[in-house]
């Protein structure tokens, strides 16, 4: 039985009769196995399909007897092969495409750190770059364990580094260490943190330097660790020339003083800020062996004013270096606000408020609490000093720096 | 002798209830709709045009007229036929 999907794997050969009497050719062909099909007459022959296998049997039955046998069409897998020839340039970029994305996909071309806090993000990624982790790193060249554990051997700070490799992109995972507080063990004083009145002072250990009511600045000694040994009472008209030496201790107390903090806010009764508004439009070129070639242009709709920043990347390969230059505009607008005395004046005082605060820091207590206007009435601006008043404990342990001589 | 031959092979078939076309070579024709005609035990082409096909049987031959006749599958004992058929004869 003919089939036609087998037929087409085979490879079938349409061809064109030619000459007097072609039944005859066909019952020559069929009596010698050649299998024909679709067979039909035409004003200049007659058309029949065969197999490939069968073509060249056919051909010499119609040398045979003098027919001329004309190849139409071919079809089927077989003569595909042409096809393929024919678009060699096709499939040969088709390879190359694919062996190029497979070739640079084996590269790492992006590092990003996560979870760093305090070790700086530059020292890990160079870190990392001594190790063989750097954009443009081949990724058979190093193995993540072995970079992690260099890493964690270099860098002190941290506790856990892991590598994770995704795709072209390398996350540097990280998580910090935390050390316990420094804890000072020998002799020091207890010195004033911040300037201030003092208010109260409770010594547990040490030779208390001020009392209340006693303005101090800021490093000033409250607590003195040198404690003279006292005078017996009892003893005072015995003069002694011997004169002992004081002795070294670690001051402990507490010292809580008057602080005081200004914050200082100002508002305009007219404002103009300029705003972003969120549509932009960019530009980006690549540099490659010094040619520039624009990948993107930017499209300017006309911006009245716009904000425009450069970044600047560069791609390290071992074919050399390829630059990405990135270009982006932003449009900006400009709003004009309108306050009146009253609004402009709690405005400012927010303003000096949030600053006071960020100087004094939160959770402290405020005793007291003062606004003044710095500006006259007819200027344009309203000018707000706020000065507020806690109490607070200003002791911080310094240690004293015990000379070879002794003091 | 040739002709005694078939008369006994004939009356055997009859006899055992077995059909012609398996014992005696008889041609088998299925006609599907006016389009499509199938025809085993054939013995070759004689004649093809596109409005006329006869084929050799092992008997006389087969005359079939019609209009763009066309030979859809051609196999030594089979063959296929479509095109509109007109009409289907025997002759000897």
């Amino acid at each position: 039985m003919s089939n036609r999907f087998l037929n087409q794997l085979a490879g079938i050969i349409k061809v064109n009769l030619r000459g007097e009497r072609p039944e005859k050719i066909i019952n020559l062909a069929l009596s010698r196995g050649i299998h024909i099909w679709d067979i039909k007459k035409t004003d200049d022959g007659m058309h029949m399909k065969v197999k490939i296998s069968g073509f060249e049997a056919l051909e010499n039955i119609c040398e045979e007897y003098n027919y001329s046998l004309e190849v139409i069409k071919q079809e089927g897998v077989p003569f595909l092969k042409g096809l393929f020839v024919r678009r060699l340039g096709f499939w040969a970029g088709a390879v190359i495409f694919i062996a190029a994305l497979y070739f640079m996909a084996s590269f790492i071309w992006f590092i990003d750190v996560s979870g760093n806090q305090k070790v700086d993000k530059s020292r890990i990624i160079m870190t990392a770059a001594r190790y063989g982790v750097y954009p443009g790193a081949p990724r058979w060249t190093f193995s993540r364990s072995e970079v992690e554990g260099a890493m964690l051997r270099d860098l002190n700070e941290l506790a856990y580094v892991k590598i994770d490799i995704k795709g072209v992109k390398a996350t540097i995972e990280v998580v910090e260490k935390i050390f316990p507080r420094e804890e000072i063990s020998g002799p020091c004083h207890i010195v004033a943190a911040k300037e201030g009145v003092v208010e109260e002072v409770l010594v547990l250990a040490g030779e208390a330097q001020v009392e209340k009511g006693k303005a101090v600045s800021k490093g000033d000694i409250l607590i003195s660790g040198v404690v003279y040994p006292q005078k017996n009472p009892f003893m005072e008209g015995v003069e002694e020339e011997l004169e002992e030496k004081p002795s070294l201790v670690r001051a402990r107390g507490q010292v809580k003083a008057r602080v005081w903090y200004q914050g200082y806010g100002e508002c305009r009764l007219r404002t103009e800020k300029i705003l972003i508004s969120g549509k932009k439009s960019s530009e980006i070129k690549l540099e490659i062996g010094g040619k520039t070639i624009p990948l993107k242009k930017a499209k300017i709709k006309n911006y009245d004013y716009s904000i425009s920043e450069m970044k600047q990347k560069e791609i390290k390969t071992p074919l050399g270096s390829v630059r990405v230059y990135k270009t982006c505009w932003r449009e900006q607008l400009k709003k004009i606000t309108v306050y009146n005395e009253e609004e402009a004046l709690s405005i400012a005082q927010e303003k000096a408020m949030k600053s006071l605060l960020k100087k004094m820091g939160k959770d402290k207590k405020i005793v007291n609490q003062k606004k003044r206007l710095l500006s006259s009435p007819s200027d344009s601006i309203i000018r707000v000093q706020l000065s507020v008043e806690t109490i607070e404990d200003i002791a911080r342990a310094e240690p004293i720096n015990v000379s070879p001589n002794g003091n | 002798m040739e002709r005694r031959r078939e008369l006994l092979n004939k009356a055997m078939a009859e006899f055992l209830e077995l059909p012609g076309d398996l014992v005696l070579d008889l041609p088998k024709i299925t006609v599907v709709g006016r389009n499509e005609l199938y025809l085993e035990n054939h013995r070759g082409i004689i004649e093809y045009a596109l409005n006329r096909l006869r084929i050799n049987l092992s008997r006389g031959f087969l005359e079939i007229e019609g209009e763009e006749l066309q030979i859809k599958t051609l196999m030594p004992e089979e063959m296929g036929i479509s095109g509109e058929i007109h009409s289907i004869r025997f002759l000897d």
